[in-house]
């Protein structure tokens, strides 16, 4: 699956996760906590949305909200694990 | 009267429990409030209630100073009004609070939150602290810090109305912080910053002692038998990382499991605690510095990360299989804390 793919599916599930967001406009290089107010708990339901959607896994130490400043970040744990 | 007044508030480091994140939302930038912070909060201990809302048995996990914190803390003047006092001063709370806001004073008590300030259609009261740092008239609404109005601590908004509802409905048995001190009454505590002064310095004697009876579990709340001595099922110190995993394995193993992720998250907060009050012993010269402490220890706060992260996923997924992993991370921040307490606390006291 190329990189373009994985973000496009990403943001569907980011949408689902955080329904607030306007997934059309999110700046995916902005500060996730900082600017989308994605916390410790929301970041676990997001990694567990996408891991349903790409049949990745993460590791349990890969669940902390630390490990992403960025939803770039996200989608490229993603990627990393799909590749 | 301001149409609109907001009291000083940081964002918490440490939000485990109301009062904790109250105190340190009032204090957490204050150079001074540091140096108290820092002397105290190291050891853990835990015991078994009941819980309010349920009944059930619950592992109530807490650092010391816990609740009283909020009334012992020398860089917080807290009274406590009766609600009696409430009415006669004031005729209602809406009133109350802004005049005690206009004084500089932050209000915190009990509200029902349940079906009042979350408008939910329940038939059961969620009595729970309310910190009150705020307000504005035209839009009559309180700024608030609390835990339900999210899936984590955070700062927003509750009317006026939904204030006063949750305030009238709440009887004496069911305001925990009064009822335990003061049987028979209810109220609240009005908090005022009281920082110009230096009132406390860095207490390493506090720091030593209370390191050495954290690592060999002894009962710290020995020393307060003056004010306080009803407890005796409190386990102290590194034993708590034992009971947490005993508990987390019954609850999980329960026919309904329950995901309570409250001892976990207080462990995480004592680990980032505790490895900040190492970084300040270090660039304060009463530790030398090692890069080899500070990354032991930062493993220890990324293992009970990872546990209490690890719920939190478990209570989504309902993966209960994957609960024999609490254990081996707790057991590995276990074992890895002692280590290096045991160095700092060596080190602590050839610096004496």
């Amino acid at each position: 699956m190329d990189k373009e793919t994985i973000k496009k599916q990403s943001l569907e599930v980011i949408e689902q996760v955080l329904p607030e967001l306007d997934v059309e406009n999110v700046d995916t290089s902005a500060s996730i906590t900082d600017d989308y107010d994605v916390n410790s708990v929301s970041i676990i339901k997001l990694l567990v949305g996408l891991e349903d959607k790409f049949d990745v896994s993460f590791e349990d130490s890969e669940l902390a909200l630390n490990k992403y400043a960025s939803f770039d970040d996200v989608i490229d744990s993603v990627e990393k694990k799909m590749n | 009267m301001a149409n609109e007044k907001i009291l000083d508030v940081t964002y918490p480091g440490i939000t485990s429990w109301q009062w904790h994140a109250t105190l340190f939302s009032i204090l957490g930038n204050d150079e001074n409030a540091r140096k108290w912070i820092f002397s105290n909060y190291i050891q853990l201990r835990c015991y078994t209630i009941n819980e309010i809302f349920t009944g059930d048995d619950m592992l109530f996990t807490d650092m010391m100073p816990g609740s009283s914190s909020l009334k012992e803390c020398p860089y917080l003047i807290s009274s406590l009004m009766t609600k009696e006092q409430v009415d006669s001063y004031c005729g209602n709370i809406i009133d109350f609070v802004i005049k005690t806001i206009d004084l500089n004073g932050y209000v915190y008590g009990v509200f029902d939150e349940a079906k009042i300030l979350c408008n939910a259609e329940v038939d059961y009261k969620f009595p729970h602290e309310l910190f009150i740092y705020g307000y504005n008239i035209e839009k009559e609404i309180f700024y608030v810090g609390d835990f339900t109005f999210g899936e984590h601590y955070t700062y927003s908004t509750v009317s006026f109305s939904d204030v006063e509802r949750g305030y009238d409905v709440i009887s004496a048995p069911e305001d925990h912080m009064f009822k335990d001190d003061y049987k028979g009454t209810r109220g609240l505590y009005v908090i005022l910053k009281n920082n110009e002064t230096t009132y406390y310095t860095l207490d390493i004697e506090l720091i030593k002692r209370t390191l050495k009876e954290y690592l060999n579990c002894e009962d710290t709340k020995d020393h307060f038998r003056m004010m306080r001595n009803r407890f005796t099922d409190t386990t102290f110190g590194v034993d708590v990382y034992d009971k947490v995993i005993e508990q987390i394995e019954k609850q999980l193993g329960a026919d309904e499991p329950d995901y309570d992720v409250r001892s976990l998250h207080l462990i995480y907060d004592h680990k980032v605690l505790m490895l900040e009050r190492i970084k300040y012993l270090m660039a304060n010269d009463y530790l030398p510095f090692s890069q080899a402490i500070v990354d032991e220890y930062t493993s220890v706060v990324e293992n009970t990360q990872t546990a209490r992260n690890l719920l939190v996923r478990i209570s989504i997924t309902e993966e209960i299989d994957r609960a024999d992993r609490f254990a081996k991370y707790l057991s590995a921040a276990k074992e890895t804390e002692i280590k290096v307490l045991s160095q700092v606390l060596e080190q602590l006291e050839q610096n004496a």
